[in-house]
């Protein structure tokens, strides 16, 4: 006899329903770290990226209620930058390699906004590192030869130059592989608009060990150009450490570790052989700056370009002149291994001209010169006069805008930090029990913002009248942030906690009554990442 | 077995098969009820991971119940109050604890269903709130300091069916009553909001800097259960 029993069935497609559920495994993504990459401001927002959650929470500070969004970003993203003169933020991912349940993913590169929008660009490769010109147009990212690629097989000499100012695209970004003569990038750095055979363009310079790497990123499907800066027999690792670019001759500057030498590269235009063919050439050419060269500055009108050359090596300053091809040796009473130029007055000529503030930051010198331009190759150490700080200057926070470049010094009774005027000569000290790195200028320059290491009390300095002042907080700060914002200014400071803890400041009325705390912004929407069960 | 179990099993079989025919079915002349509940909820909101490593932890609670007339002449009207309450309570992303409490506070209105004086199969369906209490804490160890919490009401209804034995008086009228019931508790989500702990000194509480909540998104505590519940019956 057949006995029916479809009824057991339904009882027990409930029972299963009822046992599945009380058995359903957590959501693995409340067990990742919520360990973040340092925050950086994009525009009037701070942008966190959490690389375990493959997430970005964007801090919108521009209203008194700060808004936070999440922005999905790359996978096993390695840095966050702010990009150059945008209010953006720039993610590095690079990707996933694939896993048992995890599908291969590629690096890209993802710009966040401050409304939190996203764009993504495709990269390929996992690279690790970013650079940026001037005008934060171009990205190029590459390998940075002091990180694993995390990858069986790469090639440390591929790169990726995105147009940030375009989607993605098939001509955007574009992947190249640049020429090696045994070594890998150390560095990027990218000229302003300068016009090559009668076009302004932008290059990117790929520096490595004793040779250089041109890529034109206005014509990315032109082969790069490869300089060397050594004969191939010379062993030497002379490693390129500085490019100045002469915009209006097209011509760079270049200075490297492990050479006495400036090497000058005049691009000269040519008739390209082909379209992926350059239509200019590198002229190599080596001018002798010294011992040791440690930092460089050009000047002068375009058809009388000079460069002015410090070499803590010889301790003296050198001007040569890039037409004439000739030098004229400035001695110095104090060694220096800084060139800050600027345009302002002197206390004895009221009238801005362009000078030159020289000082070293090594820790060995007490005083700084100032040099007059005008006229220098014929009045030489005339034109030097050197101001006395008392103390020996082992960091430097220049701001030629506002004028002031402030010193730091090791700890005395005269005070750890100095502000030096450069238009009255003059220097303040200040006490701080801060150093420097941990200062910001905020975004209008109006102000320098320093927080000690684990201290409660933010401090900061009016630059217009040099006055100090300070403004406890509720917890020890780990760092501070400057953030623009259309009305006023903002800084952010960073207290420790992992699930995200900031005291937004007014930088026009800094005190605790226009002060306001945003704790456990990384855990916004914490409660809806999981799935639905 | 436990020797106890059997003898309460014993006797329940006893006082059941002791009377006449008739007697089976005659009505229990203990109109209040207090009991204890012991249980758990299968949750489907996965965001309850945030708080540990299961959805269904053990639920306990208390209930008082009295028989507020009968229908018919085998069914019987009862109001009930109860409490009851669930903790969640793990580790978050590798650097802080994490506990939700949830108390659900509700009345009820069961129907019960003579079978026999001693075993009464029910319907019960009850409406009260649900209230929601967070506690984030950086773990010990670490330099940070300070809790997050924050907690949250919401409307919850149940709806279930079970079935209860009661014994043979003992001690006067005192009876003793089991019961085990499966239905499904039906809750509104709630926005979870946190903001740091308040300190316990109101001086320093009053000094600090003001602070915006933090939403932590939406939770809801939807789920079947399956309950069993102790209790005397008067």
């Amino acid at each position: 006899m057949n006995v029916p029993i479809p009824s057991f069935n339904r009882y027990q497609g409930v029972a299963l329903t009822l046992a599945l559920a009380a058995c359903a495994d957590r959501d693995p993504r409340y067990a990742l770290s919520m360990e973040t990459l340092p925050p950086v401001a994009a525009g009037s927002a701070l942008v966190y990226v959490q690389p375990a959650l493959s997430r970005a929470t964007v801090v919108d500070l521009t209203q008194d209620t700060p808004a936070v969004r999440q922005v999905a970003v790359g996978g096993d993203p390695v840095l966050v930058n702010a990009r150059v003169a945008h209010d953006e933020a720039l993610v590095l991912s690079r990707g996933q390699r694939g896993a048992a349940g995890v599908a291969p993913a590629p690096a890209s590169l993802t710009g966040i906004t401050a409304a939190g929008a996203a764009r993504r660009w495709t990269l390929g490769s996992p690279f690790n590192a970013l650079a940026q010109n001037g005008d934060g147009r171009y990205g190029m990212a590459y390998f940075n030869r002091s990180a694993s690629a995390g990858r069986l097989l790469f090639n440390p000499n591929e790169v990726a130059v995105v147009d940030l100012n375009r989607e993605q695209g098939p001509t955007n970004p574009v992947i190249r592989t640049v020429r090696s003569f045994g070594g890998v990038p150390n560095g990027v750095v990218f000229s302003p608009t300068m016009t090559v055979a009668g076009e302004p363009r932008t290059l990117a310079v790929v520096l490595s060990d004793a040779y250089v790497t041109l890529l034109d990123l206005n014509h990315p499907e032109r082969s790069e150009v490869t300089v060397r800066l050594t004969l191939p027999e010379d062993p030497r690792a002379v490693a390129p450490a500085q490019v100045v670019f002469d915009t209006d001759n097209a011509t760079m500057y270049l200075r490297a570790d492990q050479s006495n030498d400036l090497y000058v590269l005049r691009l000269v235009t040519v008739t390209p052989e082909s379209p992926t063919a350059n239509d200019f050439r590198p002229a190599l050419n080596q001018l002798a700056a010294g011992v040791r060269p440690a930092d460089l500055a050009l000047f002068g009108e375009p058809n009388a370009r000079k460069l002015l050359v410090v070499s803590p090596g010889s301790r003296d300053a050198r001007v040569i002149d890039t037409v004439a091809n000739t030098t004229t040796v400035v001695p110095l009473d104090a060694v220096a291994n800084r060139v800050l130029l600027f345009n302002g007055p002197s206390p004895r000529s009221p009238a801005p001209a362009l000078r030159a503030l020289l000082y070293a930051t090594s820790g060995v010198a007490s005083a700084v010169s100032f040099v007059e331009l005008t006229d220098i190759e014929s009045r030489r150490s005339q034109n030097v006069e050197t101001l006395q700080l008392g103390r020996v200057i082992n960091q430097a926070l220049p701001l030629p805008e506002r004028a002031v470049v402030m010193f730091g010094h090791p700890t005395s009774a005269t005070g750890s930090l100095s502000l030096l005027d450069l238009g009255r000569r003059t220097a303040a000290p200040i006490f701080s029990e801060v150093a420097l790195e941990s200062a910001r200028f905020d975004d209008d320059q109006q102000a320098l913002w320093v927080a000690p290491p684990s201290g409660e009390r933010l401090g900061y300095i009016e630059l217009n009248n040099f006055r100090p002042g300070e403004l406890r907080l509720d917890a020890p700060i780990v760092d501070v942030i400057p953030v623009a914002r259309a009305a006023g200014r903002r800084v952010v400071a960073l207290h420790e906690a992992s699930d995200g803890w900031i005291t937004v400041v007014d930088g026009t009325d800094v005190t605790r009554e226009r002060s306001r705390s945003l704790r456990g912004f990384l855990l916004t929407g914490l409660l809806d990442e999981g799935e639905a069960q | 077995m436990n020797a106890r179990v059997v003898g309460l099993l014993g006797a329940l079989v006893g006082t059941a098969w002791a009377g006449s025919a008739s007697a089976q079915h005659a009505p229990v002349d203990a109109p209040w009820r207090v009991g204890f509940e012991v249980g758990g909820r299968w949750h489907r909101d996965s965001g309850l991971d945030a708080f540990g490593d299961t959805r269904s932890p053990p639920v306990v609670g208390l209930m008082g119940a009295r028989d507020l007339g009968r229908i018919g002449d085998r069914a019987t009207l009862a109001l009930d109050v109860s409490w009851n309450a669930e903790m969640f309570q793990g580790r978050l992303r590798d650097s802080l604890q994490s506990r939700l409490t949830a108390h659900l506070l509700s009345a009820g209105v069961t129907v019960r269903v003579r079978t026999f004086w001693w075993l009464e199969p029910y319907a019960r369906v009850a409406a009260g709130a649900l209230y929601s209490d967070i506690k984030l804490e950086p773990e010990s160890g670490t330099t940070q300091s300070g809790a997050l919490t924050g907690d949250e009401w919401t409307f919850a209804g149940t709806g279930g069916v079970g079935v209860m034995v009661t014994t043979a008086p003992f001690l006067g009228r005192l009876r003793l009553a089991v019961a085990i019931e499966g239905g499904y508790q039906l809750a509104l989500s709630q926005e979870m909001r946190v903001r740091p702990q308040a300190l316990s000194n109101d001086e320093a509480q009053a000094d600090r800097l003001p602070v915006a909540d933090t939403s932590l998104g939406s939770l809801s505590q939807s789920g079947g259960y399956l309950r069993g519940l102790v209790g005397l019956r008067f």
